[in-house]
């Protein structure tokens, strides 16, 4: 016995004499959290469930249970406000005081898992099951971290598949077949894909099991169904539902921690758990325009397309000059082919921000559809000179300088700006070697340039028509036997690639060789211009630019 | 009073249980960065802003710049933020003025030294540094550095005579100044002897577009990178001519941008061409495979390591490809945020992978941890690739908040054993002093500092120390050290090694890159155990050439060259 165990059996001695004091006062300490950073809502919130602590610690006829029941809700208050650390110094007083309430230790299993202490977690959820053996979310929630605690036979234990009928499995949740589905993933048991199969077929919105499927079947070999479920992958789960949970969550005040769960909830695209966030949050605050629009957003996201359009226009009507919120509202409009509305919500967005690169782009589109080609131009070269990371915005900048007939000069000169910022897209070289073996003003042509560029050209992609451009350069420096050759070649492979539409224009280039003449046809507009640009909505809303809710 | 006394109690025991389990094992390393006079704080220029990318930085690496034959270190620096003026920064620079620093190792008889040659060798980087890679560019024997940073690249070349020159503007390799790239890496993507380099870039962020963020308690925090738009990567071909050619586009890589942090070159199936891993941040990982056209595709979904077994993208942040399980191929592991957990891919030889973290153990000690720096490596020599973990968050801690901490993101670094069969045990315990302190650990480079024949960390903490791990055990077992030079004049930087003894085969494989914003020694070192000879060294050379060499003497280190092709 040395001095190490003397001092320590002194000292649980002393706390065994002080056994009753426990009883009252907290046997962990509940510290304090730091309220000066956090919003007034908050606050409110956790002073006043203090204060209750405080009047009931005060109040000798209260039983140990309704100690331990207000150490909980104490505990609670702190936990969904994600404040862990006297969150889990009050459930464990709660529990210290009634041991059997199963819904302290449920909250605190939840907790240490939040936490990253799955170990604790499991003893917690444990004692809970114990404690509500038949409560099926606590069992499922149990069963998925043995899982993550590589402790697969406890898994399959609580789980018992094997016992089941196929009836009994058919009748399960998606989740419950979810978890099946990980199960038979971890033992390599052929039965995943049909559990898989049947929670889709439950939650076709649960598109990450796509990417189990996946994995499963290129597990055993069939690529072709793995590549096609990667393909449909998406970031939706089933979802579990717990009433115990549910009302744990009902506790949550303020908006930055709605606001916080719905940003992260977008992080994994679960827009309608975000949706739901931002209206939470916007009750508490309401004048948050950030978050509103990213609330609409999410409304969008989840098909509420009229609720999402009330609320652009409620911001509109807060802040009639709010660029963004007149972008989105003209392209909802849009997408409802309520063209002359979306057309004056865009200029509404541009006067109220005249350098938003998104709404002239947008714009543009529309008026390059109706055939608007000089303003739709304007407008592209507004969009490429606030974000000039626009290949496509070149192209239909370039195509509606083409068909309002501006100079080639002109032409030229955007397309040495796109060759600039994309020295190897093919679509420019191709136009600009066009242009120096064809035009007729001698100052636009470039004879070298033209083969070393239509050479390169035919060289990485054997196209039709950069054959055809390879011979316009070829007949250019009066080499008309190597463009003959070419072009000829190339009219042969146009009956094997079906290309009857470039047949009458290679012709007339043939002719021209054999009559030692270059060719003048600068360009063929339908070469680039196969359709109308096409405004991708959905993709605005969901990435253009990023949300915020600040 | 019962309570506190509780407390004190529980504390006694503690502090005695520990002084027990420290007094029966010897620590794995010693910090020695203060002994050998590497004297270097990174400084992150914070002033209150919670700047998204104050907190990532930086990076070091250990390399021979001198051709002396021991390692020297270069460390990347930040500096101010925003528009603040320097004393404004909260936590203030501890030496001025701030530049990223050139060490020479000047050791002898084992006793370490390092010298600051950052003048006399001309490097003036001044950029606010994230991150280092390092290459032999122009095949001339000597190795360049290219430096990550917060705004423009910047590549100095080796003169081979102590001096460096700054020649990013004629290589072309800046990138764009409103990137923010943290690793890059060297890779002869053609196979034509020269060394192309694949760059790494973050997000949108800038000074002008800070967001405003707040913890889940509602405090002022750091945001989530997913509140940014991601950024393309680049990839530079070597024009031969100390130039190089953006080729991103026509290669591909330019076409799906990610939130860049991490990136590994390797062989990942089997093709015997080099193909690029890329870890990022809260989006999937990128495996682009080498068509042998210099051109890529991302197969990363369906090879399995785009996202976690659950399906989800992870945070990704440092990465590290090795055969951790002696069969061949290359394993990815990544480092991962608070609640993820990093993950372990094992190759199946194919290149499909399958996330055995669970299984490996890696999985729940990882999971109270943001990780940045790692690698797989054999401390102990016994021929088992183990793993280092540098950790330190990106959010608040609320706890060391609460404590009052003025930089409440710091927390320990890790080391696991591997245990054969894929299985991994934490031993950070036993590891020494070093692992006992909290800090904002991020990037890690790995080499033999010492030249006694086992791998030491050079471990660079945001706002604090750069530290010096010393390994004290693993020149206890036997080992062999590889330096594999190529027909170009260079060392090989993506050549593999088979090794046979009596009892064992290794594969290991050469490797700079990796890890988080760091360059590693590229020599290859491998832990024998117990055993005294070697039967065979087969060495396969990137240039698709085979070598064999009998026996090698072992404990010591051998410089072999590849025949030339020619």
């Amino acid at each position: 016995m040395n001095l190490k165990y003397l001092l320590l059996l002194s000292c649980f001695y002393s706390i065994v004499l002080f056994a009753d004091e426990l009883l009252k006062l907290p046997k962990y300490p509940i510290p304090f959290p730091d309220t000066d950073t956090i919003e007034p809502t908050v606050k409110e919130t956790l002073d006043f469930a203090r204060q209750v602590m405080r009047d009931r610690l005060q109040n000798p006829k209260l039983s140990k249970q309704q100690f331990a029941q207000a150490y909980g809700e104490l505990a609670s208050i702190y936990h969904v406000h994600h404040l862990y650390i006297p969150a889990q110094a009050s459930y464990l007083n709660a529990i210290s005081l009634d041991d059997d309430n199963m819904r302290w230790h449920y909250y605190l299993g939840y907790l240490y898992q939040q936490t990253s202490r799955p170990q604790l977690a499991k003893q917690q959820y444990q004692q809970a099951l114990i404690l509500k053996p038949d409560y099926l979310p606590l069992k499922l929630r149990l069963a998925e971290l043995y899982l993550q605690l590589n402790q697969a036979a406890l898994a399959q234990q609580l789980l018992n598949p094997q016992t089941m009928t196929d009836t009994d499995i058919n009748s399960l949740s998606s989740y419950h077949l979810y978890l099946f589905a990980k199960l038979a993933l971890k033992n390599k048991n052929p039965n995943a894909i049909n559990y898989l199969g049947k929670a889709l077929a439950k939650s076709p919105n649960a598109t990450r099991l796509h990417y189990h499927l996946a994995m499963a079947y290129r597990f055993n070999h069939n690529i072709k169904q793995a590549q096609w479920h990667l393909k449909q992958r998406g970031e939706g789960l089933p979802t579990l539902a717990d009433p115990i949970l549910a009302e744990l969550e009902k506790l949550l005040t303020g908006s930055r921690t709605h606001f916080y769960r719905a940003i992260e909830a977008i992080r994994v695209k679960h827009y309608d758990i975000a949706k739901t966030s931002f209206a939470e949050g916007l009750k508490i605050q309401p004048e948050n325009i950030n978050a509103r629009i990213s609330y609409a957003r999410t409304l969008y996201l989840t098909g509420e397309k009229t609720q999402a359009q009330q609320q652009l226009e409620f911001i509109l009507q807060q802040q009639p000059k709010n660029d963004f919120a007149h972008f989105l509202l003209a392209a909802l409009l849009e997408e409802q082919n309520q063209i002359s509305e979306a057309i004056h919500h865009y200029h509404l967005a541009l006067q109220a921000n005249p350098k938003h690169a998104g709404a002239h782009y947008y714009l543009a589109h529309i008026l390059m559809r109706q055939g608007k080609y000089q303003q739709a131009a304007d407008h592209y070269a507004q969009s490429l000179h606030k974000q000039a990371d626009n290949p496509p915005a070149y192209i239909y900048y370039l195509i509606a300088l083409h068909q309002s007939n501006a100079d080639y000069q002109t032409i030229q000169s955007v397309l040495r700006q796109a060759q600039e910022h994309y020295p190897d897209n093919q679509t420019f070289q191709y136009l600009m070697a066009r242009i120096y073996a064809t035009h007729a003003k001698a100052s636009l042509t470039d004879k070298k340039k033209a083969l070393i560029l239509a050479k390169q050209l035919y060289q990485t992609s054997p196209l039709l028509e950069n054959a055809e451009t390879l011979a316009m350069a070829y007949a250019q420096l009066g080499q008309y036997e190597q463009a003959i050759k070419l072009q000829q070649q190339a009219l042969e492979a146009t009956f094997n690639a079906q290309r009857y539409d470039l047949i009458a224009r290679l012709e007339a280039n043939l002719k021209r060789y054999q009559r030692r003449q270059a060719t003048r046809q600068t360009w063929d507009v339908t070469d680039i211009w196969r359709q109308a640009p096409f405004s991708e909505i959905s993709s605005i809303f969901q990435d253009y630019p990023s949300f915020t809710a600040y | 009073m019962s309570s506190r006394l509780y407390v004190i109690c529980f504390n006694i025991y503690i502090v005695l249980t520990t002084m027990t389990i420290s007094y029966a094992d010897s620590p794995i390393f010693v910090d020695q960065s203060d002994a050998s006079g590497l004297n270097f704080y990174y400084f992150n220029g914070m002033s209150g802003e919670f700047y998204l990318i104050e907190n990532l930085g930086g990076g070091a690496a250990l390399f021979d710049y001198d051709n002396d034959g021991d390692l020297d270190i270069y460390l990347v620096q930040g500096k101010m933020l925003g528009n603040k003026p320097i004393n404004n920064a909260l936590f203030p620079a501890k030496t001025l003025p701030l530049q990223d620093k050139l060490f020479r190792n000047d050791s002898n008889n084992r006793q370490l030294k390092f010298t600051d040659v950052t003048d006399t060798a001309n490097i003036q980087a001044l950029a606010y540094g994230m991150g280092v890679a390092v290459a032999d560019i122009n095949n001339d024997g000597w190795l360049d550095i290219y430096v990550n940073n917060f705004g423009g690249n910047q590549l100095w070349q080796n003169q081979g005579n102590g001096k460096f020159v700054n020649i990013t503007a004629l290589s072309k390799t800046a990138g764009d100044s409103m990137d923010t790239s943290v690793s890059a890496s060297f890779i002869d993507i053609d196979k034509d002897g020269w060394l192309d380099l694949y760059v790494g870039n973050y997000v949108d962020f800038s000074i002008a577009n800070n967001k405003t963020c707040y913890a889940p308690s509602s405090a002022r925090d750091y945001c989530s990178p997913v509140l940014y738009n991601p950024r393309a990567d680049q990839l530079w071909h070597n024009q031969q001519d100390l130039s190089f050619k953006d080729i991103a586009k026509t290669a591909n890589i330019a076409q799906n941008p990610g939130n860049t942090l991490g990136v590994i070159t390797a062989d990942f199936n089997h093709d015997n061409w080099i193909d690029i891993y890329v870890a990022s941040d809260g989006l999937e990982n990128q495996l682009w495979l080498n068509q042998h056209n210099q051109r890529f595709e991302d197969n990363a979904l369906l090879a399995g390591v785009a996202v976690n077994a659950d399906g989800m993208p992870e945070a990704s942040m440092g990465v590290d490809a090795g055969d951790i399980d002696n069969d061949g191929d290359e394993d990815l592991f990544m480092t991962h945020f608070l609640g993820e957990t990093n993950t372990l891919y094992i190759n199946d030889g194919q290149g499909w992978f399958e996330d055995q973290t669970i299984q490996s153990g890696l999985a729940t000690p990882s999971k109270p941890y943001t990780a940045f720096g790692t690698a797989y490596f054999d401390y102990d020599n016994d021929g088992l690739l183990d793993v280092f973990i540098a950790n330190g968050g990106v959010n608040i801690i609320p706890i060391l908040q609460k404590q009052g901490d003025p930089y409440p993101l710091h927390q320990p670094n890790q080391l696991f054993h591997n245990l054969g069969q894929g299985k991994f045990v934490e031993v950070t315990e036993k590891a020494g002093e070093v692992f006992k302190l909290s800090e904002v650990s991020r990037g890690a480079a790995f080499g033999d500092i010492d030249n006694d024949g086992d791998t030491d960390i050079l471990v660079v903490n945001n706002n604090g120390k750069a530290r010096l791990l010393i390994n004290q055990i693993g020149q206890n077992q036997h080992w062999l050290g590889l330096n594999l030079i190529s027909q170009y004049n260079r060392v090989d930087s993506h050549a593999k090694v088979k090794l046979e003894t009596a009892n064992k085969t290794y594969y290991r494989r050469v490797r700079a890159d990796g890890s988080y914003a760091s360059a590693n020694d590229t020599r290859i070192l491998i832990g024998l155990g117990q055993a005294t000879k070697i039967k065979q060294l087969t060495v396969y050379w990137s240039s698709g050439q085979q070598q064999q060499w009998h026996g090698l003497k072992i404990n010591q280190y051998h410089t072999l060259y590849e025949k030339s092709s020619k």
